[in-house]
């Protein structure tokens, strides 16, 4: 085959080619850890640097303590707060009850949009039907529809999920139906030339070739399922990270807001990050180097 | 089928596998206009025969192949296939990157036998020997995006050989790679052509690559296309690429051919 070629080199000139190569490979690596170590040191670094910052400013007396703890307040304080004074159980009631709705909404939001997005990508008059609706209701703030929400499903857990659903769909949605028109004509053409039969064209070649459209819909999902779980706690609830958050802002307790804020980033960074790791899985032939 | 076959002017003493007569399909574009794209050609292609075809881009070499290939079915005119015994009628190697992305080169070349209801032995044994000739069987669990493009046609032209189809389609198999790339992809498929024996149509606007791999030659008229003229190729063995382009009865046909087809080209670009 034209990619092997058999060069022969002699003994001698083996060694010296071994030598150059552990160079190079040494050479390489080292460039690899230095690009490695400036990542981190970069990326963890402005953080840290802000943070020192807030503390320095808050120490010095230009930042306003009664508004803006410093970060060394707040963390002891919420360390004596969740350990000394029980917060500890309230706040893990909260964060469970955020994580339920947002894990329930986020679920049937995506599963309604992906069956949605497919039939409208594959079915011209699905997608006739449900376009003007879909694109017309699309641009409208989610969180606006929540009052509708509570006439319809009561104040209970049923309309923050709902509204969580609703967001989630959207955006499942439009990522699946784009996936599925944008499929790239040629795979579709191989399929037919190699006479797969049309359930098969869907399940071997559509829905894989929509699949990192639908991951990358359904990172965007847990976004707007974060937005709009905690936007619905704010303004109708009286549990959940929202209303822990509200409630803080309301009596004034603004070490217990940040507290609060910190559960609900660290939440949100694991979110991507498992949504990351979940296309890595699903989608390894992505263009990823 | 191998009785009385009208066509082009041949010796190849061979069966016909795939009569084409009187083939025409018409476009219409988006502004409603009419473009015809093929107009009544007619061809014929002989077991374990490649047919280059070569014409001016624009001639309908694709159309035909997408009819062909059934992807097309808005045409006139009658195809007649002999028995396929179970074989299926045609299997194509495309021009651009075709391999699926998200299946391993082996699961590219396992799919569609696994369609066609092969058994997973049959199938293991098909996947070993496709993959063997075109020599990826030391990359059978690689995904595409991780080969070379010379390597991934390589692979295309594996998956299409394993349903082992009556009719090998090629529709400019190679015109992506770069010349160095194509050359040796040319004389690997002259190899790997020599061991299967498989009946093909190589579509291809490079008159060298043309003669180089076909038995026979058919000039295509600008559009609206057909057939102009078809030629019997031979220029001793079919082993080796630059022998083969060596030989000074090829370069004499180039310049003949290049005529005709320079001619042709002219007309489309008006």
């Amino acid at each position: 085959m034209g990619d092997v070629s058999v060069v022969d080199t002699g003994s001698l000139a083996e060694e010296e080619l071994r030598q150059a190569d552990r160079i190079a490979r040494q050479r390489w690596m080292r460039r690899h850890r230095r690009d490695l170590a400036l990542q981190v040191v970069l990326g963890g670094g402005l953080p840290v640097l802000l943070l020192g910052l807030w503390q320095l400013g808050a120490d010095v007396g230009i930042i306003d303590q009664r508004f803006f703890p410093s970060p060394v307040r707040i963390v002891a304080r919420s360390y004596d707060d969740v350990v000394n004074h029980g917060l500890l159980p309230e706040l893990a009631h909260d964060v469970q009850i955020t994580l339920i709705r947002l894990l329930i909404g986020f679920a049937i939001g995506g599963a309604i949009g992906i069956l949605c997005g497919l039939a409208m990508g594959n079915v011209r008059m699905v997608r006739d039907a449900l376009s003007p609706l879909i694109y017309a209701t699309y641009p409208m703030p989610k969180i606006a529809i929540l009052p509708l929400l509570l006439i319809i499903f009561g104040i209970g857990n049923v309309s923050k999920v709902a509204v969580v659903a609703v967001g989630v769909f959207f955006v499942t949605c439009l990522s699946t139906v784009t996936g599925v028109l944008y499929c790239n004509p040629i795979f579709r053409d191989v399929g037919r030339s190699f006479g797969f039969p049309v359930l098969v064209q869907y399940t071997h070649i559509v829905i894989p070739a929509a699949l990192p459209a639908i991951m990358n819909g359904l990172k965007l999902g847990i976004g707007q399922a974060l937005i709009l779980v905690v936007s619905a706690e704010f303004v109708s609830a009286n549990d959940g990270l929202g209303y822990f958050i509200w409630s803080s802002w309301q009596i004034f307790d603004i070490s217990r807001m940040f507290l609060g804020l910190a559960c609900l980033a660290i939440g949100g960074a694991i979110a991507v990050i498992g949504g990351d790791l979940l296309e890595r899985w699903l989608v390894p032939w992505g263009n990823r180097q | 089928m191998s009785e009385v076959v009208v066509g082009p002017r041949t010796t190849v003493a061979s069966e016909a596998v795939l009569e084409v007569r009187d083939l025409s399909r018409i476009y219409i574009t988006k502004t409603g206009q009419s473009v015809v794209a093929i107009w009544n050609l007619s061809m014929t292609l002989w077991r374990g025969k490649v047919l280059s075809l070569v014409g001016p881009s624009g001639c309908g070499k694709s159309t035909l192949l997408r009819v062909l290939a059934g992807l097309d079915r808005d045409y006139a005119g009658t195809i007649r296939w002999a028995t396929q015994q179970g074989r299926p009628a045609t299997a194509t190697v495309f021009q651009v990157d075709s391999l699926f992305p998200w299946l391993t080169i082996e699961g590219n070349i396992d799919l569609p036998l696994r369609v066609r209801g092969l058994q997973r032995g049959a199938r293991a044994q098909r996947i070993d020997r496709y993959l063997t000739l075109v020599g990826l069987d030391a990359f059978r669990k690689a995904y595409p995006h991780e080969l070379s493009g010379g390597m991934r046609q390589r692979a295309a032209v594996a998956r299409a050989l394993a349903v082992e189809p009556l009719v090998l389609l090629m529709d400019e198999p190679f015109a992506a790679l770069d010349a160095q790339t194509r050359l040796v992809m040319q004389q690997e498929l002259l190899r790997i052509l020599g061991e299967v024996g498989p009946t093909v149509l190589y579509v291809t606007h490079d008159l060298e690559e043309a003669l180089t791999l076909g038995h026979q030659v058919a000039l295509m008229s600008g559009r609206p296309g057909r057939i102009r003229e078809v030629r019997d190729l031979d220029f001793g063995s079919r082993e080796d690429v630059m022998a083969i382009r060596a030989r000074p009865q090829f370069a004499d046909l180039v310049k003949e051919l290049w005529q005709g087809l320079a001619a042709e080209v002219g007309t489309t670009l008006q």
